[in-house]
């Protein structure tokens, strides 16, 4: 190849690179005007930062709805994740709590996962709700999600999940006595965050030093969870029980020992 | 003769020890007094040698040399802004960019009366800050001659311990922030040092970041090197060690030494944390440096004296742990190395070999943002919501008293011949038990 055309071809990345690092400040900075002249100029519209975001993310992340309309109108892709926090153009909408952007989003093919669905569950948030439930979703997403709403007493929610065919969860009934057994405070070599567990009319909740207590829902005679923070309890009936959370498994012991 | 002598010795008595920069000497903590306090009351003045006012805000901390004290603030015309302390996460800049003095103080150390203030800067602020930050959390630094003062975008100061402008020098937009979103502005936060008559500053941001070094006396540029970094919010650290004298760094791409004759990279070791708040510290013939934020959250014990790229190379890291800590910086004391978690957790470790001591939370609740330092024996731990613990140093736990300040605690204490000089959100407070 000649060393004009590629000096030329260098030029032309170098330029491309600029004008989408121009578009990502003026798209993270809610500049419609400007986004609008470096489109028409043609700047990558998926240009992506170092961690992997995009204008639209960027736009989306920072509350500024026009430029994040116009970009997807222009066919800026809804489905992008950022490398570093792993985090989603719909998990920063519904941050925002701006469920119109949230339809928006889907109606443009975002994807909705179930983690999503139980964290809008959890908040309360019933317009939002109804924007996430316009997403397709697997019937077993639903499940858990109607799941989450009764155990979290969110009746709206849960009225709206059957609405959209979410099936009743199974109850999983655990005897008071397995319950006592598992009741202690719990120590990690792992991790410097000790945990109360303790039964309480028929539950079993859990609360971490220095945080609030939840309630867990019983998914077996030793599994339980508790999806609002994607927890997983799972019990060696042996005085321990390792926790499951963030792709992480921590092993715990009863402080005392005891069994 | 006879009077010339007395004077001798009422100099010499004040200037036994002196705490010149961020955490003392090298940013060690450790204070050689023979005597600290263990019991006060910062509310009911028990054991309060003086308490001084402070206008605005800052979370710099105090330095002593000689018979004064020097320490930064910066003024807000909005009065009603504040610092919010707590356990809490945002990345969002404060407000107020309102027009701001950046200030100066000279303290006397005996009375706690200013001795003299500058203004080192007027106007709206460059850069906005964190809601847990100020316009002034870069600690100063003496040499007994001058006095550095850093503000980050407002620039560097240098004043002669009287008070005058020695020199000043714009170092650019210092926008210390989120590594995400460039435009949520944090604050400076690295302090300068003072080395073999230069003042070296670390200046980490988002592009063109750079250290370097200037003479003390005139500001000329002795040294400058490019750094491949992000905002990072450490102190620089000098080490001198049996293999010579090194400069340390913590960074996001790497922690790093460098020839502080000459600003040469020595050695580095990377990836690191994203962000990075800690300074490096030298005991036990091992460089420490802890971070506690992803991708790569370690505590690392480094040997002094070696070269290169020592990511892989294990000889040269003599332990590490895979957790470390996001803000107070760890101190060695005693053979042992001590990392209070921002949550208020204590670990304790065998400086040498990174074994586990001990772990305790000091109290329920709590957040821990100012450096833990030690004098006689005891560890002194500032908690944000105005107590300062007291441990006994050692193998085992012991919580030897809790002192209530009556304010806001964030930035480090600073403790020099027996004083303990606390830094609260609005006083100066010198503390010693009488003898």
């Amino acid at each position: 190849m000649k060393l004009s055309l590629i000096i030329v071809l260098i030029g032309i990345g170098l330029v491309a690179a600029d004008a989408g690092d121009d578009l990502q400040i003026a798209a993270r900075r809610g500049q419609l005007a400007e986004v609008k002249r470096l489109l028409e100029a043609g700047a990558p519209i998926e240009s992506k930062n170092q961690y992997g975001a995009t204008p639209l993310y960027m736009a989306v992340f920072n509350g500024h709805s026009e430029v994040a309309a116009l970009l997807l109108d222009k066919g800026a892709n809804p489905n992008v994740t950022d490398t570093f926090y792993k985090s989603s153009i719909i998990d920063s909408a519904l941050q925002k709590q701006k469920p119109e952007f949230v339809r928006r989003l889907i109606a443009k093919g975002a994807a909705v996962t179930g983690r999503q669905l139980n964290q809008v569950i959890a908040g309360g948030d019933i317009p939002t709700l109804e924007a996430l439930l316009t997403a397709t979703l697997k019937p077993e997403e639903l499940a858990a999600g109607l799941k989450t709403a009764i155990s979290a007493k969110k009746d709206g929610a849960a009225a709206l999940l059957r609405k959209a065919g979410a099936a009743e969860p199974k109850l999983v009934v655990v005897s008071a006595e397995t319950l006592k057994a598992y009741a202690g405070d719990y120590v990690s070599q792992v991790v410097p965050l000790s945990i109360r567990v303790s039964a309480d009319g028929g539950e079993l909740k859990a609360q971490a030093e220095g945080q609030q207590q939840f309630t867990l829902s019983a998914e077996s005679e030793r599994e339980f969870s508790f999806a609002l923070a994607g927890i997983r309890m799972v019990f060696d009936g042996n005085g321990g029980f390792t926790l499951h959370q963030g792709g992480r498994e921590i092993p715990y012991k009863k402080k005392d020992g005891v069994k | 003769m006879k009077w010339l002598l007395a004077v001798l010795v009422t100099v010499s008595a004040w200037s036994a020890e002196s705490w010149p920069q961020f955490r003392g000497v090298n940013a060690s903590g450790v204070s050689g007094s023979e005597h600290a306090p263990l019991r006060w009351n910062g509310e009911k003045g028990e054991n309060v040698l003086w308490k001084t006012a402070i206008p605005g805000l800052g979370l710099s901390s105090p330095v002593v040399f000689g018979d004064r004290i020097y320490l930064t603030s910066a003024i807000s015309a909005d009065t009603s802004a504040k610092v919010k302390h707590g356990l809490y996460g945002t990345t969002e800049s404060h407000a107020d960019v309102s027009k701001h003095q950046w200030k100066v103080y000279a303290i006397d150390r005996k009375t706690g009366k200013i001795a003299w203030e500058q203004t080192a800067a007027e106007g709206l602020p460059k850069t906005k800050r964190h809601p847990k930050s100020t316009q002034a959390n870069c600690t100063p630094a003496t040499d007994g001659q001058f006095v550095v003062a850093y503000f980050g975008s407002e620039g560097l100061y240098v004043y002669t311990v009287d008070g005058k402008l020695q020199w000043k020098k714009d170092l650019g937009i210092v926008n210390a922030g989120w590594f995400f979103e460039p435009d949520y502005e944090w604050g400076a936060a690295s302090s300068p040092i003072i080395h073999n008559g230069n003042v070296i500053v670390q200046v980490d941001r988002h592009k063109d970041s750079f250290i370097a070094a200037y003479r003390l006396k005139d500001g000329v540029e002795a040294w400058r090197t490019a750094r491949a970094e992000i905002p990072t919010w450490g102190t620089p650290t000098i080490v001198e060690s049996k293999s010579g004298v090194e400069l340390v760094t913590n960074g996001t791409k790497a922690i790093r030494g460098y020839d502080p004759k000459t600003g040469k990279e020595l050695w580095s070791v990377g990836p690191n944390s994203e962000i990075t708040v800690t300074t490096p510290i030298f005991a036990n013939d091992l460089i420490f440096v802890s971070n506690s934020y992803p991708p790569s959250q370690k505590t690392y014990a480094i040997k002094p004296g070696s070269t290169g790229d020592l990511s892989k190379e294990t000889a040269a890291i003599a332990w590490s742990k895979p957790r470390g800590v996001y803000m107070p910086t760890p101190l060695a004391f005693q053979d042992q190395l001590y990392i209070i978690q921002n949550n208020g957790i204590l670990n304790a470790y065998a400086a040498k070999t990174g074994d586990n001591v001990y772990q305790q939370r000091i109290t329920q609740g709590g957040a821990y943002s100012a450096s833990p330092i030690a004098a006689a024996g005891r560890l002194y731990l500032t908690s944000e919501d105005g107590d300062i613990h007291v441990i006994k140093a050692g193998s085992a736990y012991e919580l030897l008293s809790t002192n209530p300040m009556g304010e806001v605690l964030m930035a480090t204490p600073a403790l020099a011949d027996g004083v303990l000089y606390v830094r609260g959100m609005q006083n100066l407070f010198a503390i010693a038990e009488k003898r």
